[in-house]
């Protein structure tokens, strides 16, 4: 890539990011409670919207869509479906509730459910979770920064990952907001842009020729309709919309967005814009990844190439790198986003919970700091090692299941400490042995083959339905008194 | 194909949020 092009992406990251990181921090009442971690509770539709829409739209979206399009075709689409549900119920029940509440973090309501052994185990798992997410998503930025550069993986991961670390540590919240408004537009005028110049180059001007390429194999019929085959639908589809829902719509990632909205009737209204501004990303993603798999100079590099090698071929270079700052500019505010809330969950949790219970505003805003620069440099280390991003995000997902029907049952019909603990020991102990042992292939068939979040998902009601029945336990916490 | 995804994409985008915020709003009023 010229020197020139390359030179105008990072110039564009850098203002942006820098411009609104320093004016906003200027700006701001450094002693304001979750100033920095909660933008002061004052996020308007805008702000929120761009920020609900571009923190669970990261790695896995981009890189993850084009390559299961190659090999699944539209079907893929439904992992942007899952989604929109997830910010459904996101914006309708638990952010609502997580506002309502007045908290900083997740724990800290499943500390009044729960009690402080819970809430804490869950608070360091939770934390895990999102910075193991953190790491795909700094292997994300390096793919893309090493496409823009010529430079290995590694040495992308480092640039990419300052950028992403600035991204929050100036102004936290208000900054991720601001930068999220701006980098949203630019990922759509570069994603229709892009689209329209493909559609031009292929014949007839548009993407007919690709849908005739898949009608004329009977084989690969499947390949243009959302719905695939009956198979991948309950595996891919039912899969993806359980492991997405019910994991981010308790995590603290899209949670502390939800926590730091104006108001709850702003968060209901930002659905609107919210859920078509994340789920519209895949319709191109996967017709991209289609076109892509419908050439055969491209087809034969394999999914992980394909889409990308044909938007370095066939898109001249200055709308290239348009789209590859908006790819980056979308990655990075996932990066962002799990990069502040584990710091601000190890800052309200551990620090404040058990080693300086009167800290106030700014010890908090400082220790959130250093935890945000401390966790990226260690997921930019880790990330060299590549690891799979898609079997990765399964195993990661799987762990915040158990949690959210824990705040749900806990919060509108009965909770126990006993249950609660039993709950996450039985499931984490199965995630575990789902992953890294062979017991699903000994089970084998349909089920054997199933997602580790239907596992999670299925042994989790179980044990706390069954648990909450058998066990006397409290009145659900809406009911109680310190509610 | 692109405008019939776009189209029928967009258009099961909103009807899930429009039966959403319609449920939420009778499940809140019970």
């Amino acid at each position: 890539m010229k020197f020139g092009i390359l030179f105008a992406v990072l110039l564009y990251e850098i203002v942006v990011i820098f411009g609104v990181g320093f004016y906003i921090s200027k700006k701001r009442n450094k002693s304001e409670e979750g100033g920095f971690a909660l933008a002061g509770r004052s996020m308007g539709i805008a702000t929120l919207a761009s920020t609900i829409a571009l923190t669970v739209l990261g790695t896995a979206h981009i890189l993850g869509i084009f390559e299961m399009a190659y090999g699944m075709g539209a079907i893929a689409i439904w992992f942007s479906l899952a989604h929109v549900i997830l910010i459904i119920v996101a914006c309708l029940v638990t952010g609502i509730w997580v506002r309502r509440l007045g908290i900083t973090t997740v724990p800290e309501a499943l500390r009044d459910m729960y009690g402080k052994g819970v809430s804490t185990a869950i608070a360091c798992v939770m934390a895990g979770v999102i910075w193991g997410i953190l790491t795909l998503e700094t292997q994300g930025v390096g793919i893309v920064v090493a496409t823009m550069t010529g430079w290995s993986i590694s040495q992308a991961a480092i640039v990419g990952g300052i950028l992403g670390i600035f991204y929050v540590v100036l102004a936290g919240m208000e900054e991720v907001g601001a930068v999220n408004v701006i980098n949203a537009i630019i990922m759509y005028i570069g994603l229709i842009i892009a689209t329209a110049f493909i559609a031009m180059q292929l014949p007839g001007g548009n993407f007919n020729s690709v849908q005739a390429f898949f009608d004329a194999d009977p084989a690969q019929n499947f390949m243009t309709s959302i719905f695939g085959t009956p198979e991948l639908f309950i595996t891919f589809a039912v899969g993806n919309i359980i492991a997405v829902t019910f994991c981010q719509g308790i995590s603290q990632m899209l949670m502390q967005a939800c926590m730091a909205a104006k108001d709850e009737s702003t968060i209901r209204k930002t659905l609107w814009v919210a859920a078509p501004l994340n789920g519209m990303f895949g319709v191109f993603a996967v017709v991209i990844g289609l076109t892509a798999r419908s050439i055969p100079e491209f087809a034969e590099l394999g999914p992980k190439m394909a889409a990308t090698t044909m938007l370095v071929n066939m898109l001249p270079a200055w709308l290239g790198a348009l789209l590859l700052a908006s790819l980056l500019a979308a990655i990075l505010s996932t990066f962002a986003m799990t990069a502040l809330t584990p710091a601000t969950i190890f800052a309200m949790d551990i620090y404040k919970g058990f080693f300086n219970k009167d800290a106030d505003e700014k010890q908090v805003t400082k220790t959130i700091r250093i935890m945000v620069v401390i966790l990226a440099v260690i997921a930019i280390a880790i990330a060299s090692y590549l690891p799979p991003i898609l079997g990765a995000i399964n195993w990661l997902f799987a762990w915040l299941v158990p949690v959210f029907w824990m705040f749900i049952l806990g919060l509108f019909w009965k909770r126990s400490t006993a249950v609660g603990a039993a709950t996450i020991i039985i499931t984490w102990i199965l995630n575990l042995a789902w992953s890294f042992t062979s017991i699903p292939a000994s089970i084998g068939g349909i089920v054997g083959s199933l997602p580790n979040a239907y596992v999670t998902l299925v042994v989790s009601l179980i044990v706390l339905i069954v648990g909450n029945l058998i066990v006397k336990g409290e009145p659900a916490y809406i009911k109680s008194a310190n509610h | 194909m692109f405008i019939n995804m776009f189209v029928s994409t967009f258009v099961v985008i909103m009807f899930m949020v429009a039966a959403g915020q319609i449920i939420a709003k009778a499940v809140s009023k019970k």
